[in-house]
C-alpha cells in the first residue's frame, strides 16, 4: 500500500514536471538556444561575399568586411568591392545605425530593416537578435506550443511558427526549420503583416567556433518579387579583438580616403 | 461746375479723333495693369491652392515624430485632440485634415515600380478633382464591394503595363516598420491635371483603407494639415503657424491607474523621467531617497521609484514587485504593467502623493502606444504643481520643435530631430513655405519683375498720352486765347481742360476694368493643354486663374487718373499763362 502511494505520488510529480516543461516548451527553448548562439562572447572579423541575382539588373558580386563587437552589439560593414560601392558602409553603435556614402561623405540614419546595398540582406541580419523578447511561438487552444517534425532534405528538423510580440520588427511572422540535434536554423520563411510570404532564407553551411555556430553559406530568396535572390558566403573569420576605434564614424570615413 | 462739365463734354466730342486716341491709351493701360497684377496674384494663389486642395500639405502642417532608442515614426496619436485645440483657439482655421502619403513598391505582371500612395477622403466622384479618367470608372472607387480599389496615374500604369481590372500587389512598411503587403484592384487610370499631385503620389486609395494598411489606428494620423479660412498674403501663414506653435504647449504626461501589490491596491499616477543628462541630474537632486537605489537608468530600465505614501499604502519595499492597471482612452482596453521597486522617495510636491517614477523610454512605450483615459492634452497640467522644479524633468506629452522660417532652417531642424536622442514625441509646426521655399521665394521676385515691366509699359503709354495732350493743348492755344479774350478766367480754362481729361479717364477706365475682368474670365475658361511641369504648376485643372483684389483696381484707377491729371495740368498751366494777344497770334 505504502509503495502504491509512492508510485501515485511519483506519477503526480512527473505530470507536474511535464506540465512545467510544456509551459516553457520546446519552441521557446529553441528560440533561447538560437539567441544564445548569436551571443558570441568574442569579437569577430570576417569577409562577406554576396552574389545578388536580380531579375531586372542581372547578377552582381560584392564583398564586404564585417567587424563585430559582441559586448555591446556594435558592428561595422564596409564595402570592398565593386568599385562603385567601395568605401560605403554601415555602422551600428549602441542604438544608432548609420549608412555611410563615400561619394557624398555623409552619414544617414537608417532603420534595421533597410537593405544592404542591392542585396536582400538587411542590417538586422548582422545584429544579435533578442528572439525570445521579439517573438513567441504559436500555441494551440490548450496553450501548448505547436511544432512539427520534418525532414528538410536529409536533415531531421523541427518546424514551428513564431509571431511578433512587439510592433517594431520587420516581419510579423516567421516559420523556422531548425536542426533537431543542435537547434541550428536551417530555413526561415518570413511573412508580412497580412500573411504574404515575403522571403525565404536557407542556411546551408555552418562552422563551429569556440562552441558557437557561425553560418558560412546562406541563400536569401525574394518571394514577393520572384527572381531576386542573394547568395552569401562568410570567410576569413578571425576572432582577434577588434579595436574600439573601428566602431566609429571617423574610422569608416578614413577607410574611404 | 455744370458749365465746366458741359464745356468739357462739348470739347471731347468736338475733337473725336484725339479723344479716342487718348482714351484708347488709358483703356489699354487699365487692362494691362489689372491683368498683369491679377495674373501674378492668381498664379501664387493657384500654387497654394493646388497644394492645399490635394491635401499634400495644408497652409500649415503639424508633424509629430515619435522617437525611441531605435526608431523615428511619424504619428499623431490623438488627432482629434490636436484638431480640437487648434480649432477652439483659432477661429480663422477652416479645417484640420489628416494627411497620408505612403511610399510603396508595386508589383504587377512581373514588373515592379516604386509608387507613392495617397489616401483620399472623397465619398463620391464629384468630390474627386484634378483628375481626368483615361481608363476605367471612378464610380467603382466608391463601390464598397470592391476591396482596396486603386486609382493609378496613367503614366505609371503604362510603365507597369497594367489595365483596369488587374490586381496590383504592393509592399510597404507600416508606421512601425513592419513589412506589409496588400492586393489592390485597379479601377481607373487617370491623368492628374495637378502637377503637384503627380510629383508626390501616383496611386490613390480610400483614405481609411490606406490608413489601416499602413498600421494607423482610426484615432491616429500620419500628420495634420491646417487650412486657413482666409489668406490675404502667403506671409500670413507664418503668423498663424507662430500662433499655433504657442497654443500647442506640452503638458506633463502621466498615467492615472490602480497600483497593486500582493496585499493591497491604491490609485496613483505613473510618470516618466526625461533621460537627458540635465533632467536626470535635476531629478536626482530634487528627490529625497529614503530607501533602495537611486539609479533608474544605468543598470537596466523598467524599475520605478515610488513615493513614501504609495509604499506605505501598498506595503512595498525596494525589490518588491508591483502592478499598475489602467484603461486606455480609445480602445477601452485594460492594460496591466509589472514593475520592480528600485527605491522609495519622500512625497514630492507635484500634486499627487501616490506616484511612481520610471525612465522615459519604458514610460512612453506604454503611454504612447496605449494612451491612458486621463490623457486630456494641454489641460493635464492640472495634476502637477507647475511651480515644482521636479515637473520640468518629467516626461511631457510632446516637446515643441523650434519654429523655422526658411528651407535651410527647416532642413537643419529635420536633421536635428532625426539625430536627437530625445525619447518621446517632438511636435513641429511648419508652414507650406518652409519645405516649398523654392516655389515661394519666387513670389516677391516675380511680383517685382511684373510690376517693373508694367510700369515701363505704362510709362510708354503715358508718354504717348502726355505728348498727345500737349499737342492737343498747343493746337488749342488760339482757342484758349479766344475764350480768354471774351472774358473766361484762367482757372476756368484750366478746370475745363482738366475736366475733359478726367471725364475721358472715367469713360475709359471703367470699360477697361470690365474688359479686363471679361478677358480674365474668358482666358480662365480656356483649357491649356500642357504636359509641361512648370506650366502646369500655375494651372488649376489646366486653366489659368486670376486674382484681382478691389483695392488693387481702385489703386490702378487712382494712379491712371493722377498721371492723366499731371499730363494735362502742366501744359495747360503754361498755355493759360500766355498773354491773350500772344495766344491769339499763335499759329501751328
Amino acid at each position: 500500500m505504502k509503495y502504491i502511494k509512492y508510485i501515485i505520488f511519483s506519477f503526480f510529480l512527473l505530470f507536474l514536471l511535464s506540465g512545467l516543461c510544456s509551459a516553457r516548451g520546446l519552441c521557446t527553448r529553441i528560440l533561447k538556444e538560437m539567441e544564445n548562439n548569436e551571443k558570441f562572447g568574442f569579437d569577430l572579423t570576417a569577409k562577406v561575399s554576396l552574389v545578388e541575382e536580380q531579375k531586372t539588373m542581372g547578377i552582381s558580386d560584392s564583398e564586404l568586411l564585417y567587424y563585430r563587437r559582441d559586448s555591446d552589439d556594435s558592428f561595422l560593414l564596409v564595402y570592398l568591392s565593386p568599385e562603385r560601392n567601395k568605401g560605403n558602409g554601415y555602422l551600428r553603435v549602441e542604438d544608432n545605425l548609420w549608412m555611410y556614402r563615400r561619394n557624398t561623405r555623409t552619414f544617414q540614419h537608417i532603420s534595421r530593416s533597410d537593405r544592404i546595398g542591392d542585396s536582400l540582406l538587411s542590417s538586422e541580419n548582422f545584429e544579435t537578435r533578442k528572439l525570445s523578447e521579439l517573438y513567441s511561438p504559436l500555441m494551440d487552444d490548450n496553450g501548448k506550443e505547436i511544432y512539427e517534425e520534418e525532414m528538410l532534405g536529409k536533415i531531421p528538423a523541427y518546424k514551428f511558427e513564431v509571431r511578433a510580440r512587439v510592433k517594431d520588427v520587420s516581419y510579423h511572422r516567421h516559420i523556422y526549420w531548425v536542426q533537431k540535434d543542435n537547434y541550428l536554423l536551417l530555413k526561415q520563411e518570413s511573412y508580412s503583416l497580412s500573411g504574404t510570404l515575403m522571403q525565404t532564407i536557407y542556411f546551408t553551411k555552418y562552422t563551429k567556433v569556440q562552441d558557437k555556430y557561425i553560418p558560412l553559406k546562406f541563400l536569401f530568396i525574394d518571394e514577393f518579387e520572384k527572381g531576386n535572390r542573394t547568395i552569401g558566403t562568410i570567410s576569413g573569420i578571425s576572432l582577434k579583438n577588434v579595436d574600439d576605434t573601428v566602431f566609429t564614424k571617423a574610422y569608416l570615413e578614413n577607410l574611404s580616403k | 461746375m455744370k458749365f465746366i462739365i458741359i464745356m468739357a463734354f462739348r470739347n471731347l466730342f468736338r475733337q473725336k479723333g484725339r479723344s479716342i486716341l487718348i482714351g484708347l491709351g488709358i483703356y489699354v493701360s487699365t487692362i494691362f495693369l489689372i491683368m498683369g497684377y491679377s495674373f501674378n496674384k492668381g498664379m501664387f494663389k493657384n500654387i497654394i491652392k493646388n497644394y492645399v486642395d490635394t491635401n499634400i500639405t495644408g497652409h500649415i502642417k503639424v508633424n509629430i515624430t515619435e522617437k525611441n532608442s531605435e526608431n523615428n515614426i511619424a504619428i499623431v496619436r490623438d488627432r482629434k485632440k490636436i484638431a480640437y485645440i487648434i480649432k477652439t483657439e483659432l477661429p480663422d482655421v477652416k479645417e484640420v485634415k489628416e494627411s497620408l502619403i505612403i511610399p510603396a513598391y508595386a508589383m504587377v505582371n512581373g514588373k515592379g515600380s516604386r509608387i507613392g500612395l495617397a489616401g483620399i477622403q472623397a465619398v463620391s466622384p464629384d468630390e474627386i478633382h484634378s483628375m481626368e479618367v483615361v481608363e476605367g470608372d471612378l464610380e467603382k472607387f466608391f463601390n464598397s464591394g470592391i476591396e482596396n480599389p486603386l486609382i493609378l496615374e496613367y503614366k505609371r500604369a503604362k510603365a507597369l503595363k497594367v489595365h483596369t481590372g488587374d490586381i496590383v500587389r504592393i509592399r510597404l512598411s507600416t508606421v512601425y516598420g513592419q513589412v506589409q503587403t496588400a492586393q489592390l484592384n485597379l479601377v481607373a487610370t487617370v491623368k492628374l491635371t495637378n502637377v503637384q499631385m503627380a510629383s508626390f503620389f501616383q496611386g490613390i486609395l480610400p483614405f481609411e483603407r490606406l490608413k489601416e494598411i499602413a498600421g494607423y489606428r482610426p484615432y491616429e494620423a500620419q500628420s495634420l494639415n491646417i487650412v486657413l479660412k482666409y489668406l490675404k498674403e502667403s506671409g500670413d501663414m507664418v503668423h498663424f503657424a507662430d500662433r499655433i506653435s504657442r497654443i500647442l504647449k506640452p503638458a506633463p504626461a502621466y498615467i492615472e491607474g490602480e497600483f497593486s501589490s500582493k496585499t493591497s491596491e491604491n490609485n496613483g499616477i505613473l510618470t516618466g523621467i526625461q533621460s537627458d543628462r540635465v533632467s536626470v541630474e535635476q531629478y536626482y537632486r530634487q528627490i529625497n531617497l529614503l530607501d533602495g537605489e537611486m539609479d533608474l537608468f544605468e543598470k537596466g530600465k523598467g524599475k520605478v521609484h515610488i513615493t513614501r505614501s504609495l509604499a506605505e499604502r501598498l506595503n512595498l519595499k525596494p525589490g518588491s514587485a508591483m502592478k499598475l492597471s489602467y484603461q486606455t482612452k480609445f480602445d477601452k482596453k485594460n492594460i496591466i504593467l509589472n514593475f520592480k521597486v528600485a527605491g522609495i522617495i519622500e512625497d514630492p510636491d507635484i500634486g499627487s502623493s501616490a506616484a511612481a517614477f520610471i525612465d522615459d523610454e519604458s514610460f512612453f512605450k506604454t503611454y504612447l502606444n496605449d494612451l491612458p483615459e486621463n490623457d486630456i492634452g494641454i489641460k493635464s497640467g492640472r495634476l502637477f504643481n507647475p511651480e515644482s522644479p521636479l515637473v520640468t524633468c518629467l516626461a511631457h506629452s510632446w516637446k515643441l520643435a523650434k519654429r523655422t522660417y526658411s528651407a535651410n532652417e527647416y532642413n537643419k531642424k529635420q536633421r536635428e530631430i532625426r539625430k536627437s536622442s530625445y525619447i518621446g514625441s517632438i511636435l513641429d509646426v511648419v508652414t507650406m513655405q518652409e519645405p516649398l521655399e523654392s516655389v515661394f521665394i519666387m513670389e516677391p521676385v516675380q511680383e517685382a519683375v511684373i510690376i517693373f515691366i508694367m510700369l515701363i509699359v505704362l510709362l510708354i503709354i503715358l508718354v504717348g498720352i502726355v505728348n498727345t495732350t500737349r499737342m492737343n493743348i498747343r493746337e488749342r492755344t488760339k482757342e484758349i486765347g479766344t475764350v480768354r479774350a471774351i472774358g473766361m478766367q484762367r482757372k476756368t480754362v484750366v478746370r475745363i481742360l482738366i475736366m475733359e481729361m478726367e471725364i475721358l479717364c472715367v469713360l475709359t477706365i471703367l470699360p477697361g476694368i470690365f474688359s479686363a475682368w471679361g478677358l480674365m474670365e474668358l482666358i480662365s475658361h480656356i483649357r491649356i493643354p500642357s504636359n509641361d511641369v512648370n506650366l502646369s504648376t500655375i494651372l488649376i485643372n489646366g486653366r489659368l486663374a486670376f486674382q484681382s483684389p478691389i483695392g488693387l483696381i481702385a489703386a490702378n484707377m487712382l494712379l491712371i487718373t493722377l498721371m492723366s491729371f499731371l499730363a494735362v495740368y502742366f501744359p495747360v498751366k503754361k498755355a493759360v499763362k500766355k498773354p491773350v494777344t500772344d495766344a491769339l497770334g499763335h499759329y501751328e
